[in-house]
């Protein structure tokens, strides 16, 4: 019975500290691996710890208001001369790039698991960007209790040849890298960082100032895609690839002109035509939270700066800040201050346990 | 296996305390242990609920009852002709007032939704007893569930130290 009551304590990262506390019976079902699995699949999803990003150096800044906040000093930080890139952030795990492009680092911050993988050498020149996502096939896995589970890597290249996109997938099952996938057709002004979001089982990259739309990863088939983007993409610079209420692919964008959000999703028909259509239009001075703008001040430059993968939740940096957004409630919250338009979070959700689980990390 | 009205299946039910419940064989089938056993052909006869007395048994079927997929003259769904959402909040609202019972009621309850496997009625009570202590201090929640701290205080410590930020 005690169990079945423990399992719906909230899923926020103070619950099961605190519970633990009470008594040793509780402590002894709080921290055991099962328990925990059960507490994972019963809640399903995992709630947002915070954000990590990385301009002079790694930086994590936790969301939830006390007791949910997980102070930074408690989290096993890599050493920063070495790991200069932050790449991607899914499913509990981080990956950051070192300093000569010949290494990357899988980084498991709740948990401590740390994997390093060998950059394969046609990655070692050129702008890199990658994706690490969980590869745990059992049925009833939830994301956000990965710290066991296999795990991905995907590297992502324009070769400057023939322009033409070049990928890669590290499965750490095999401890190897797969060959190397290229794309059919090029795909240029992709330069600098972009985020992958993942829809299904497609990495999608919307790089800001591409004029051939969207690139797409299917993981299962290993091939790429390019996606026309809805009118307006290719003007704006500033848009961030979502999941749309179906499932589907979906984007947002953000015109400066008229501070507006514009939530497009992709459609595609019996006949297998694929069409944009925008859902839903928000006026960013209806959000709560977010600074006004003042009549004959200066317009203030606006940008979406992440996406909280399965949620509705973007960051927005505004006026000097960065501000997590619920799109559905219109609310918002100031994060942190930063001079960096360019800065990226990366949200970071997963379930927390207490107890030592270092034994039970994947260790490769 | 007695059938009754409109040909609707019935089943009953025993508690250990002797009293025996006639219920529809459908709102009995709520129960996934007692659903196992009807598929299984071991419900000829009266089931006999080990463990849970005829006033926590009562409650049971007053839930199942009230959860069953209902079904209209015509043969179609409830849900067909109420909107599902309307339905939904009128279960909610029914759920609440169920709940309102004393502690050692909703134990009963939970023992009783654990061991029949009824994970509506499950979900409902343990859920209510979590909101019930979620923001109560350590020692209220100990009170309220009858836990003995049988931690010394130097391994309390150690176990908030452990996460101090939970703590605050």
């Amino acid at each position: 019975m005690l169990t079945e009551i423990l399992l719906r304590l909230p899923p926020q990262p103070s619950s099961l500290p605190r519970a633990s506390a009470v008594c040793k019976r509780w402590r002894d079902l709080l921290t055991d691996p099962g328990f925990f699995r059960r507490f994972c699949t019963h809640h399903r999803y995992p709630p947002l710890l915070g954000v990590f990003q990385c301009h002079d150096q790694l930086e994590f800044t936790p969301v939830p208001a006390a007791p949910d906040r997980i102070p930074p000093a408690s989290l096993d930080l890599p050493n920063r001369d070495l790991w200069v890139r932050l790449l991607g952030c899914r499913h509990g795990r981080i990956l950051i790039l070192n300093r000569v492009h010949t290494e990357v680092l899988v980084w498991d911050p709740i948990f401590g698991g740390q994997h390093h993988v060998p950059v394969p050498p046609e990655f070692n020149l050129g702008y890199i960007n990658a994706a690490v996502l969980c590869a745990a096939r059992d049925q009833g896995h939830v994301h956000g209790n990965c710290y066991s589970t296999p795990f991905k890597v995907i590297l992502l290249l324009m070769r400057r040849s023939d322009g033409r996109p070049l990928a890669s997938i590290y499965s750490s099952e095999t401890d190897t890298w797969g060959g190397l996938i290229s794309a059919e057709v090029p795909y240029r002004h992709c330069y600098g960082t972009c985020i992958s979001t993942l829809v299904g089982n497609v990495l999608y990259w919307s790089y800001p100032y591409t004029k051939e739309g969207i690139l797409g990863f299917d993981l299962e088939q290993q091939n790429f895609d390019v996606l026309e983007g809805p009118s307006g993409m290719y003007r704006c610079h500033n848009h961030q690839i979502i999941q749309a209420d179906d499932e589907t692919v979906g984007l947002e964008m953000l015109s400066d002109n008229d501070q507006k959000i514009q939530m497009w999703e992709r459609k595609v028909n019996c006949h297998g035509v694929a069409s944009w259509v925008q859902w839903k239009t928000i006026e960013m001075h209806k959000i709560l939270g977010l600074p006004r703008q003042v009549e004959g001040e200066k317009a203030s430059l606006e940008f979406i700066r992440g996406y909280v993968e399965d949620t509705d939740m973007i960051f927005l940096y505004v006026k000097g800040s960065v501000y997590v957004v619920q799109l559905k409630s219109m609310q918002s919250r100031k994060l942190f201050e930063v001079s960096n338009t360019r800065i990226y979070c990366h949200s970071f959700r997963c379930f927390y346990a207490p107890g030592d689980y270092s034994s039970l990390v994947l260790v490769l | 296996m007695a059938t009754r009205e409109a040909g609707k299946k019935m089943i009953m039910l025993k508690s250990p305390d002797g009293m025996e419940f006639e219920v529809e064989e459908a709102v009995a089938m709520e129960s996934q242990t007692i659903r196992k056993m009807i598929e299984d052909d071991c419900a000829d006869t009266a089931i006999l609920i080990p463990n849970i007395n005829s006033k926590i048994l009562s409650r049971v079927i007053e839930y199942c009852n009230k959860h069953v997929p209902t079904t209209g003259a015509t043969g179609a769904a409830a849900s067909d002709t109420v909107a599902p959402a309307a339905l939904a909040e009128d279960l909610k609202i029914w759920d609440a007032e169920f709940i309102k019972v004393n502690r050692a009621t909703r134990f009963d309850l939970i023992q009783a939704a654990s061991y029949l496997n009824i994970k509506g009625l499950l979900d409902l009570t343990s859920q209510t007893t979590i909101d019930t202590i979620s923001d109560n201090s350590l020692e209220e929640i100990r009170s309220f569930l009858s836990t003995k701290n049988d931690y010394l205080p130097e391994e309390e410590q150690t176990i908030r130290r452990e996460n101090q930020w939970a703590f605050q």
